[in-house]
């Protein structure tokens, strides 16, 4: 039972493609969670600033509901209940296209997005008001305002936050093991199960994720000098 | 704030120097590993005796209504625990660690656990790490749906989706059925962590069918709040040997749980037992098969 | 279903997931000031090993750290863990090192001349620390650190998935027994949205009435 720390696990067959299936599982999990939970967050993080009063309410009530909520109760709640609330066919038919990921990236995608639409509120609370009057004055309605004008200055100011919500998917994604996908953290514990290596196979699981969290910033650390908003606000943004 | 790039070149270099920590603690660890004593002295010396147990699977492992800790598998464990009472002549502490399918192994290793007493298969696989005791029971790999399910047998299952608990045999048992083509077209596996989930899956309709340990099954379907609502069958499969894993190089620890297992066979207890859990009234009616029989027959090995 | 079930699920609740979280959090806290004020320090041997901790444990998942606790760790250290034990350890670490990077951000936002004044009274740097800079920065984060108390909170049911049997394990449970998971899933999800949106909006409270209370944000 003391037995010799012994890498190879990690990539001799058959364990290896089992390792690069799940990274990539993860991989995927995570960047079309973030994509969806992008472009709604920043609806709905809008939407909180809204003229309408019904928009203001239901964006901070979506907002309220998904960052009150553990991220695992979500996922089962979506996994075990959400289908009962649809009809037989749709039912099937979600469960042939594979509801344990897609379960996970849509649980994933609307809890993020809740995030995303508080940094946005951030954003617009630090930033907005000036540019939309501006905006505003101009003769845009409100949703030209905020299409060609507001959002694009709030995304460029609020880019850390989104950094940091970024890498949070990736480690978000992990929960998804809980459904039965076959994701890195899943894998952790197969391989270990399988060849007894417990601290190769979490060794890995971890840098899988170290890795993850280096390439997210180092990208949105690009992102960010790129769309640096030259005199107004430099990277020292919000608090 | 610089976090967005401090993770970038400290990440790195943190989990450089973690990997290189983790180098050099595992060769001292090495030398103070826990197993590299008897079981028996550990348990001597710490006056506790680490039992595996299982929390909420019967009739294997589960505490029951009052609190306590029991099942067919906790039953012989604490028939063990008494055994390395009177060996060691000294009073020794039951401590029941709840383990589930995925953490008994690990937990063992390491050290938290002395043996496991749950529904633990004999494998080759995990025969090359721990050691077990002589088999006390035998079952096989059986299915359970809705009453109403359609399916019926093995062949039934092609095109639906089964679930399997995350790290059993039944994995690799319905990949190989899938790879080898009589699954044909394949079954979706999907793997739960833990049993409630799955019988709730299927409760849900989200998977056709649970496939686990047949007792299991038995005793998910005995518990469940309208037992007629749900159907167990075997689908011929397979069989194999249960038995407590424990660390190897314990040789007499062995003997003792290996005595205790096979006086518990000799002297009519484990019949006992097996009304009591499996019989008509039991917790999970469960037939006795011929090969059942025969390994009761098998382990009552005689006095001398 | 019954009052059974409902005793199981509040005392899983209240024995379990309240008392991880606030005994992760007692931990967690006293550690983060003292790493906070490491990474703040000029020390290079104390700057790097805990800017090398916060960015792993806030780079790497909750479960992950949960497994390596609860697996691996009493495989290297040689003393075994149990699933609750192992879930605090890993909830503690994980939690220290947000808090320190938020006990950090206090603490820089505290004019220096705080630190100087102080240490021109004659304190030495750890008094200053400890009496002027801490409770300041302590105080003006307060809001943070109880919205990532609250995070903390919901982060206790991962400990389900190591063993532990909270109030999320208890009601997989009882769904599983009573095959009743809609009813069970939305009662938690109602509790445990009842709970952390009222944590959330009397720390909201706290945060006003501070802010009326320390006027122009400099020294109260």
């Amino acid at each position: 039972m003391p037995q010799q720390i012994d890498w190879s696990v990690l990539w001799r067959p058959p364990f290896g493609e089992m390792v690069v299936g799940a990274v990539l599982t993860t991989l995927e999990l995570s960047l079309v969670s973030w994509a969806f939970a992008l472009i709604l967050g920043v609806a709905i993080g809008m939407a909180r600033a809204a003229p309408l009063r019904a928009a203001r309410l239901l964006a901070t009530a979506y907002v309220e509901l998904f960052r009150n909520i553990p991220l695992l109760v979500q996922l089962f709640f979506v996994y075990y209940v959400l289908p009962r609330l649809l009809p037989e066919p749709l039912r099937q038919g979600l469960f042939r296209l594979g509801w344990e990921p897609a379960s996970a990236v849509l649980t994933l995608a609307l809890y993020t997005s809740a995030k995303i639409a508080e940094h946005v509120r951030s954003g617009l609370n630090a930033v907005g008001r000036p540019v939309q009057l501006g905006a505003l004055s101009t003769g845009l309605t409100w949703l030209q305002a905020q299409r060609h004008v507001v959002a694009p200055l709030v995304l460029r100011t609020i880019v850390p936050s989104l950094a940091s919500e970024f890498v949070t998917v990736f480690k978000s994604s992990s929960l998804a093991m809980t459904v039965g996908v076959v994701e890195t953290s899943y894998l952790t514990q197969q391989l270990g199960l399988q060849t007894f290596h417990w601290i190769e196979a979490n060794t890995m699981g971890i840098a899988v994720y170290l890795v993850c969290a280096w390439s997210v910033a180092l990208l949105m650390s690009l992102v960010e000098r790129w769309s640096r908003v030259p005199g107004v606000l430099g990277r020292r943004t919000l608090p | 704030m610089s976090e967005a790039k401090g993770i970038g070149r400290r990440g790195l270099l943190g989990s450089l120097g973690a990997a290189a920590a983790l180098g050099l603690s595992r060769q001292a660890a090495a030398e103070t590993a826990p197993c590299a004593e008897d079981t028996l002295d550990r348990i001597k010396r710490s006056g506790v005796f680490n039992l595996g147990a299982r929390q909420s699977t019967p009739p294997y492992g589960y505490v029951d209504a009052q609190n306590n800790w029991t099942g067919f598998a906790t039953e012989i464990a604490q028939a063990i625990h008494a055994a390395v009472e009177r060996e060691l002549k000294a009073k020794i502490k039951l401590n029941y660690v709840p383990v589930t399918s995925q953490t008994r192994i690990p937990l063992l290793q390491n050290g938290t656990i002395d043996m496991e007493a749950g529904a633990t298969v004999v494998t080759r696989s995990r025969a090359r790490i721990v050691d077990f005791t002589v088999p006390h029971f035998l079952t096989s790999t059986e299915i359970i749906v809705r009453a109403t399910s359609p399916v019926k047998s093995l062949a039934d299952l092609a095109g639906k989706r089964v679930g399997v608990p995350q790290g059993g045999l039944e994995e690799a048992l319905y990949r190989g059925l899938n790879q080898s083509g009589r699954l044909n077209p394949a079954v979706a596996i999907i793997g739960f962590p833990d049993h409630p989930q799955g019988f709730t899956a299927l409760g849900t309709g989200t998977i056709d069918a649970y496939s686990s340990d047949g007792p299991i099954l038995f005793g998910m379907k005995a518990k469940a709040a309208n037992p007629a609502d749900w159907r167990v069958f075997d689908p011929g499969a397979n069989v194999f040997l249960q038995a407590f894993p424990i660390r190897p190089e314990s040789s007499r620890f062995k003997s003792i749980a290996d005595v205790t297992v096979v006086e518990i066979f000799a002297d009519g207890r484990w019949n006992a037992l097996y009304e009591k859990y499996f019989g008509p009234h039991g917790v999970a009616p469960f037939e006795k098969t011929p090969a059942l029989a025969a390994l009761a027959l098998m382990n009552a090995w005689p006095a001398d | 279903m019954g009052w059974a079930a409902l005793i199981q699920l509040a005392s899983a609740l209240l024995w379990i997931n309240l008392r991880l979280t606030l005994t992760a959090i007692a931990i967690a806290l006293p550690v983060a000031c003292l790493f906070a004020l490491g990474r703040l320090s000029r020390l290079p041997l104390l700057y790097y090993p805990l800017t090398a901790y916060v960015n792993v444990l806030r780079s790497s998942p909750l479960l992950m750290i949960m497994f390596w606790a609860y697996y691996t760790g009493p495989m290297i250290t040689g003393s075994p863990a149990s699933a609750y034990m192992a879930a605090l350890i890993a909830l503690a670490a994980f939690e220290a090192a947000y808090f320190t990077e938020i006990v950090r951000a206090g603490i820089q936002s505290i004019a220096t001349s705080q630190r100087r004044a102080a240490l021109a009274t004659g304190l030495s740097p750890a008094q200053a620390a400890r009496y002027i800079i801490l409770p300041q920065a302590l105080r003006r984060m307060l809001p943070s650190l109880v919205t990532q108390s609250i995070i903390a909170f919901q982060d206790s049911t991962i400990a389900s998935v190591i063993g532990v049997t909270d109030i999320f394990q208890m009601t997989n449970i009882i769904s599983a027994r009573e095959q009743r998971p809609i009813a069970l899933y939305t009662g938690l999800a109602a509790m445990f949205f009842v709970l952390c949106y009222g944590l959330s909006r009397a720390a909201r409270g706290l945060e006003s009435r501070m802010a009326a209370r320390v006027a122009g944000g400099a020294a109260p």
